[in-house]
């Protein structure tokens, strides 16, 4: 099996208030290299808490996260923000694309906010990605003028810009009309062949989610194997 | 360094448009207003130390007061008591040259002139004054008390034997001009007649008014001091040190010294007055300014909140948010304070072009507002509207920084 890019075992997470909210119980997932693992369940079943505790926003009351063989438990704040932001990837269920800033240097922003300054290598890299999503006309652009479609796209490419191990999606075609969404999930396809990024992707989409290689199924704050890693590469 | 967070700050301020440009104009105003009345009342201090401590000593050195004398019973006793009161009560300074000499090397000291100053009658042409009368040496006087910047007809330094200069408006009181012959009565019964070779403007200073101005020899001769002088006068380079100056001279020499600041305690409290004042509105005016950046900012954390927590979810650290808000605080404070610096200056100049009505004739014209743009002031005021700023902006940026983007993002 190839190597590990997530990896959690016992993963807990209870919100606490007088009748303290149990959202996740003793979650074990593995998800390897390159894999695309779809996630879904009803509204309020834990999803998004799931991808949160990924992607190091928030922890987790019990049981450990490994993220590209760190554990999570053991990192800084500081070191948790350099981990979000070279090792994984978001993409949101709206586009949150900064508007005082154009589509080219959105896509650039994980590289800005980490290196101050985006290299000549890592600008060429990002103006490919968006030719490839079908933006080369809407470089300069800020994103008020792009359509809903376009935004998410860009945005799509702004999770992949500093080439990350792991792309957390959180409903990335919540908010798009049907093409629009079905452009966009090609797209996460397309790039998680290309790239050879782990994709974990929550939908209450079903339609969608079945066609990605694995589907993970949240009820009640249990996570069961919907169909398997033996389906991955079957489409 | 910063990059990113300066670019971020900058883009901010660029996108706010019209709210930075009246948040920056709220800055300007305040640190306009600053710099304009700190200049104005920094100004007013100015001309008054100029015209009426320019124009008086001050440090002014006299013969002892006389001590009040006990009443004497043994010989030996009254023998010294009597040599004692008699030394005492010389109203004149003897070796004023020596005295004259030892000031001259003191420190602060910037010039020394001796006087023989007393009240007199002023004749003309059946007109009677009361005057009081400076016996000088023209050229040490001028050096403390400015003559020569306030006459109106003839020269002060040429001022020799058989002369007088009077006051502009004593001269319109006797009805005398330039070459005109006027006669001095003293109390001792001395009169001199003198022939008028100036005129002089008093400027609203203190002893202004009915002064005559004689060569110290001519003074000496109506008071009958001999080769004494009645004053010594001091000016200094620095007003502030007067009562150091005096109290240095009456431990050291056989002398009385008063200074300006005790002879004129409400000049000081005026001062001291005046620059709590202009403290007190830089203060508020500044914290009034700091305020608004403070919840300009509050608004602007408030409405990105979403985008703080997007940037933190793509690896933003908490300090590279705060940085941003403090960035985006203090490039409201450097522009806003320097508009508010060229504006301040630039009213202060346009304010000094309003004149004071005409004194007397050949006097130049003062401005009725005679504000000062020092260097210093603006410098301290930007300097502080730029620290208020930041400590204004660092509340905002510290929420700004604590944002928890899972909370921000699945907000909606």
């Amino acid at each position: 099996m190839a190597e590990l890019v997530v990896e959690t075992h016992g993963v807990k997470k209870v919100y606490p208030g007088v009748r303290p909210l149990e959202v996740l119980h003793s979650v074990d997932l593995r998800v390897a290299q390159g894999e695309f693992v779809a996630v879904v369940g009803q509204s309020g079943s834990g999803k998004s808490t799931l991808l949160n505790l990924l992607g190091a926003l928030d922890r987790p009351t019990a049981g450990e996260i490994i993220i590209d063989g760190k554990p999570l438990a053991a990192l800084t704040e500081n070191e948790l923000a350099a981990l979000r932001n070279t090792t994984i990837g978001f993409i949101f269920q709206f586009h949150y694309l900064l508007e005082e800033f154009t589509c080219l240097e959105n896509a650039l922003m994980p590289v800005l906010i980490g290196k101050g300054e985006a290299t000549r290598e890592d600008t060429d890299r990002v103006r490919d990605l968006l030719a490839r999503v079908g933006l080369e006309e809407r470089l300069d652009n800020h994103p008020s003028a792009l359509s809903g479609g376009e935004q998410q796209r860009a945005a799509v490419v702004r999770a992949l810009a500093n080439q990350p191990r792991l792309v957390l999606a959180d409903e990335p075609t919540g908010n798009l009309d049907s093409i629009s969404g079905r452009e966009v999930f090609d797209l996460l396809r397309e790039m998680n062949r290309s790239a050879h990024t782990a994709f974990v992707m929550v939908s209450h989409d079903e339609r969608l989610a079945f066609e990605a290689g694995r589907v993970l199924r949240i009820r009640d704050g249990y996570l069961t194997e919907e169909r398997g890693p033996g389906h991955a590469n079957s489409n | 360094m910063w990059r990113f967070e300066a670019r971020l700050a900058w883009r901010h301020l660029v996108a706010g448009r019209g709210q930075t440009v009246l948040i920056i104009a709220g800055v300007a105003m305040a640190v306009t207003l600053v710099v304009f009345v700190s200049g104005l009342i920094y100004g007013l201090q100015r001309r008054l130390i100029d015209t009426i401590l320019g124009s008086i000593a001050q440090v002014t050195v006299k013969v002892p007061e006389p001590a009040p004398r006990a009443p004497a019973r043994e010989d030996g006793a009254e023998v010294i008591a009597k040599t004692t009161r008699r030394t005492l009560q010389r109203k004149s300074l003897e070796q004023w040259q020596v005295l004259e000499q030892e000031f001259a090397a003191l420190p602060h000291v910037r010039a020394v002139a001796p006087e023989v100053i007393g009240q007199a009658i002023i004749n003309s042409a059946g007109t009677d004054e009361a005057v009081v009368v400076y016996g000088v040496i023209p050229s040490l006087q001028d050096r403390i008390t400015h003559i020569t910047d306030n006459m109106i007809a003839g020269d002060f330094l040429q001022l020799s034997l058989g002369e007088a200069i009077v006051d502009y408006e004593l001269a319109g009181k006797l009805g005398v001009g330039l070459g005109d012959r006027v006669r001095l009565a003293s109390g001792g019964g001395q009169t001199v007649s003198l022939r008028v070779s100036g005129i002089f403007f008093a400027q609203r200073g203190l002893g202004g008014g009915n002064t005559v101005y004689v060569p110290l020899r001519t003074a000496q001769f109506l008071f009958d001091t001999g080769t004494a002088v009645t004053d010594i006068a001091i000016s200094l380079d620095e007003l502030f040190q007067a009562n150091a100056v005096a109290d240095h001279l009456q431990a050291s020499f056989p002398v009385k010294a008063d200074s300006w600041m005790r002879d004129i305690p409400q000049l000081m409290l005026a001062f001291r007055a005046q620059s709590a004042t202009a403290l007190l509105i830089a203060a508020f005016s500044l914290t009034a300014a700091g305020f608004a950046i403070a919840s300009v900012l509050i608004v602007s954390v408030l409405k990105r909140s979403r985008e703080i927590g997007i940037l933190k979810a793509m690896g933003a650290r908490s300090r590279q948010v705060l940085v941003v808000f403090i960035l985006e605080g203090l490039g409201i404070a450097v522009l806003g304070s320097l508009a508010g610096a060229l504006g301040g200056a630039g009213l202060i100049i346009g304010v000094r072009q309003i004149l004071q009505p005409a004194q007397a004739p050949g006097i130049a014209r003062e401005p009725l507002l005679p504000g000062v743009v020092s260097p210093w002031i603006v410098l301290v005021t930007v300097l502080a509207a730029i620290l208020i700023t930041v400590v204004a902006s660092v509340l905002p940026a510290r929420s700004a920084a604590r944002l928890n983007p899972v909370e921000v993002i699945q907000r909606g």
